[in-house]
């Protein structure tokens, strides 16, 4: 079957999948396109293949007031800088905190995101929205993190399912009560935690576009770009994504 | 109806239709044909609905802010990273873990290191002084070169009560004619 699922006439015009846009879902579609900007000199450039490099895309970003105050601290303005930490700070942390499961370890991450970004500010180059540029560096911070935690753990911790990346201890529990009893009205605050328990349930994957989409508004090819995956991959990834929330949170409906 | 003609509403394919449709992300047309699909079929709108009802959950999630001294602790490290970013460049053609946070980091010197570094740098120093100011032995023996050369004789004539002894008798003034016995 051909593909029905199509992008927006304006993104189809600068952007171009290196596996096409197929309909059929699958594992494989969520593997990362073949070179991505993780394996360029410098993974904080932006430089995906998927883009083709034409002036009008490259003007497109360059209306981002954003884009433009990066644009001034690549001058060796650093108040624009602060200015942009002022401004992405508190949506950085947020999604860091959800993705690694506690407020320390998103102040620090986030904190490492704007050192990678003010260090690379000379290389920076204007090929997509400040935010999406941002949301990449941090996703890859996010995974080396969890990769490196789970050798922690593995080290120390064998065999234990706690801790800031498993489902915490106390959302667990009630998840598991309210499961007994799922016809009970549940509070706010239970039904926060019940969504919080849902959120952890999902993979890391799964739970950035989730995250990206839901508290950032990302458009899928801005979620593509941002974790170095095709359009469709994110599609299927964000299918997958809802349908477990949805089973998850069903019973409490 | 077309679009749904080879998929089955269990099928994945048909879920990230109608989640990409939830999501606003379907074409013109492929929209007008999931609504249509969708208004003949309760059982494909109750599921719609419990997909965007667990959606919307997802506003009851956290968003905590920054830290009130997030902002001025990371522009604090960035002023002291700038400050040595000469110094710790780093490389042109950085691997594909460029992001990867166990990246080297400029090395921290211990306190011992430290010491041990300033330890030989005033050493070297005081050699330094040393050598510029001391006077070199051969000078030294220029300055008692005369008793060097008489050193036999002073040795002969024992101490320098003698030589007092002499001097007093006249007997070392060669121009005064001797004293008559």
């Amino acid at each position: 079957m051909t593909a029905t699922w199509q992008v927006p006439a304006i993104v189809r015009l600068t952007v171009v999948s290196s596996n096409g846009y197929t309909s059929s879902a699958g594992e494989r579609n969520e593997k990362p396109l073949e070179r991505s900007w993780v394996e360029c000199p410098d993974a904080t450039q932006m430089e995906s293949p998927d883009v083709v490099k034409s002036e009008p895309a490259l003007s497109q970003y360059l209306h981002d007031p954003d884009v433009q105050l990066m644009l001034r601290a690549k001058r060796g303005d650093d108040a624009a800088f602060s200015q942009l930490v002022e401004s992405y700070q508190d949506r950085l942390v947020a999604v860091l905190f959800h993705l690694l499961g506690n407020q320390e370890a998103a102040e620090d991450l986030g904190q490492e995101v704007f050192l990678r970004i003010y260090r690379n500010r000379s290389k920076y180059e204007a090929k997509a929205k400040f935010s999406t540029w941002m949301f990449h560096i941090a996703n890859n911070l996010a995974s080396n993190w969890r990769r490196d935690g789970a050798r922690r753990r593995e080290a120390s911790l064998a065999g234990s399912d706690s801790g800031p990346l498993g489902a915490r201890p106390q959302e667990q529990l009630l998840a598991e009560k309210s499961a007994l009893m799922p016809a009970r009205v549940l509070d706010r605050n239970e039904t926060q935690s019940l969504v919080r328990a849902a959120l952890e349930s999902l993979s890391d994957r799964q739970k950035m576009a989730v995250l990206l989409h839901k508290f950032e508004q990302m458009s899928y090819i801005d979620i593509a770009a941002t974790m170095d995956l095709s359009p469709q991959a994110v599609k299927s990834l964000l299918s997958r994504a809802r349908e477990n929330l949805k089973a998850y949170l069903e019973p409490f409906f | 109806m077309a679009i749904m003609s080879d998929e089955t509403p269990q099928s994945p394919s048909f879920t990230e239709k109608l989640v990409a449709y939830l999501d606003g992300e379907l074409p013109e047309a492929a929209t007008r044909e999931v609504e249509q699909a969708l208004s003949s079929d309760p059982a494909m709108r109750s599921d719609v609905e419990k997909l965007n009802r667990a959606w919307e959950l997802l506003d009851l999630l956290p968003r905590p802010n920054a830290s009130g001294e997030f902002s001025s602790r990371t522009l604090a490290t960035l002023q002291v990273v700038d400050g040595t970013t000469e110094l710790v460049a780093e490389p042109e053609t950085a691997p594909t873990v460029a992001l990867d946070t166990s990246a080297p980091r400029p090395l921290a010197v211990s306190p011992l290191v430290a010491w041990s570094a300033g330890l030989v740098v005033v050493s070297l120093l005081g050699f330094a002084v040393g050598r510029m100011t001391a006077r070199p032995n051969s000078d030294v023996w220029l300055d008692d070169l005369t008793l060097i050369e008489h050193i036999d004789v002073y040795r002969e004539l024992g101490n320098a009560d003698f030589l007092r002894d002499l001097k007093q008798r006249g007997v070392l003034d060669e121009r005064r004619p001797p004293e008559p016995r």
